[in-house]
């Protein structure tokens, strides 16, 4: 059956996890689709963006969020991103290994995905793989992103609540602050309450918010590995409502993402890439011809 | 209702999975490793997987091909067994490799349960990504998966 027969959605609706996956591929790789009619009542999906650092302990923290949709009986999904090589575009995708409920469980279904290329930290098509997971009736859906440089603001162009991870060992908190992070983050988490310095860590943050005049996000303690401060972040993650703070933001990073989306998907893009590299284009040119796609 | 939009080649998935009670992964780390570098997808479980964990996963990363690696002696069990759960999923068109220390008398059984090829100690990575090349050309009718009707294996 092909992808564009409508039974295959319907198929993908009722629980056919190969469909789901084939059609998440093909998605990927820049099918559009429009579900719109599907999506009406997909207004309860919680979409969680999980940001931070490489090495605060994502996965493992989202390891418990999945644990804890599971015992609620809610079906919950993931998108992992991890970053491809810059050279040949492959990618080594890891996150999974620290999923112990991944494999195991019908309710959850759990996706690695590479950026692609793209130098923003979100992958382009992210937004239309969240909208196929909504549709397939997935009510938890987490990004985890792939924790590095200052485009992960971009998260929120695809996610309705962010979560910050932060660790002791995960360097300065000036590092937050620089990249915006912390400015749209619904709730901050300071992992690994285990090791030395998390206390410190939290008192850090919690002093660097006060000095900004917007209303403050929690910040929660926690242990991905103990368990400790999990219940804490679920309530917290319980109160919190869809984003409606840094609006101007949200809206520039899916202005953004959409542009870069398609940008890396025109016909031509290769073919521009390949002239600038040989000189056959210079950058002005190569603008002038994307300006006249567009029109 | 939907718009098709053609693009460049997509990426190819490749799954490297340890099924089984095996804590070796030094091959499989670089078995993943080189197949990064020459520009696939590679997901790699982690350790001690179940033949039902690696077919789950297959599925959810809509994998293309599945390598699997033991040291430990199972694999006469155990890559028999994943072929096996993965034509029960329907994923007959997964091209299945194997790797690690395994006997030359045991290949026929294991080329007959569904695996295209088999990489011992010290095989040049070069082998396995031209294994993976071939494999992707002969396979445009899903012949070569581990449910296809092909004897066809690398040697």
């Amino acid at each position: 059956m092909s992808i564009y027969d409508s039974q295959y959605l319907n198929d993908m609706i009722s629980g056919d996890r190969i469909k789901l996956s084939k059609l998440l591929t093909s998605v990927e790789n820049g099918l559009s689709l429009d579900l719109d009619n599907y999506l009406e009542n997909g207004n309860h999906v919680e979409k969680w963006g999980v940001t931070g650092p490489p090495g605060a302990g994502k996965s493992t923290l989202v390891d418990k969020i999945v644990e804890n949709r599971l015992s609620r009986n809610q079906k919950v999904a993931v998108l992992a991103v991890d970053p491809s090589s810059p050279l040949t575009g492959g990618a080594l995708l890891g996150d999974r290994l620290r999923l112990s409920n991944a494999d195991d469980h019908e309710s959850v279904y759990f996706r690695s995905m590479s950026t692609r290329g793209n130098s923003n930290a979100i992958p382009s098509r992210i937004g239309s793989m969240i909208d196929v997971l909504s549709v397939a009736g997935f009510e938890t859906i987490i990004v985890e992103t792939v924790g590095s440089g200052q485009a992960e603001v971009q998260i929120c162009s695809v996610a309705d609540r962010i979560l910050l991870v932060e660790s002791p060992i995960s360097g300065d908190i000036i590092q937050a602050e620089k990249a915006g992070v912390m400015e749209i983050s619904d709730i901050i988490v300071v992992n690994k309450s285990d090791l030395e310095g998390a206390e410190q860590k939290l008192s850090q943050i919690r002093s660097s918010l006060e000095f900004g005049n917007s209303e403050t996000p929690p910040v929660v303690l926690v242990s991905a590995i103990t368990g400790e401060g999990i219940s804490d972040l679920i309530t917290a993650m319980d109160q919190t409502e869809p984003s409606t703070k840094s609006v101007r933001a949200r809206w520039i990073a899916r202005l953004s993402a959409e542009w870069h989306s398609s940008l890396i998907l025109n016909p031509n893009y290769e073919s521009v890439v390949e002239g600038l590299c040989n000189g056959d284009l210079d950058m002005k040119s190569a603008l002038n011809k994307f300006q006249r796609w567009s029109k | 209702m939907l718009l098709p939009r053609q693009i460049m080649a997509d990426p190819v998935r490749v799954v490297v999975a340890k099924p089984g009670l095996d804590g070796h992964d030094r091959g499989a780390k670089v078995v993943a490793r080189a197949l990064r570098d020459a520009g696939y997808e590679v997901v790699y479980t982690g350790l001690r997987r179940t033949p039902e964990q690696i077919v789950r996963t297959v599925i959810d990363e809509d994998a293309s091909f599945l390598g699997l690696s033991s040291l430990s002696g199972a694999h006469i069990h155990l890559f028999p067994k994943v072929c096996k759960l993965l034509r029960e999923s329907g994923l007959n068109d997964v091209i299945v490799f194997g790797g690690g220390i395994i006997p030359e008398s045991d290949h026929d059984a294991l080329f007959s349960s569904g695996i295209r090829a088999i990489f011992g100690p010290g095989t040049p990575v070069d082998e396995i990504l031209a294994f993976i090349a071939e494999a992707i050309k002969l396979n445009l009718d899903g012949d070569i998966g581990c449910g296809g009707n092909s004897s066809w294996h690398w040697s």
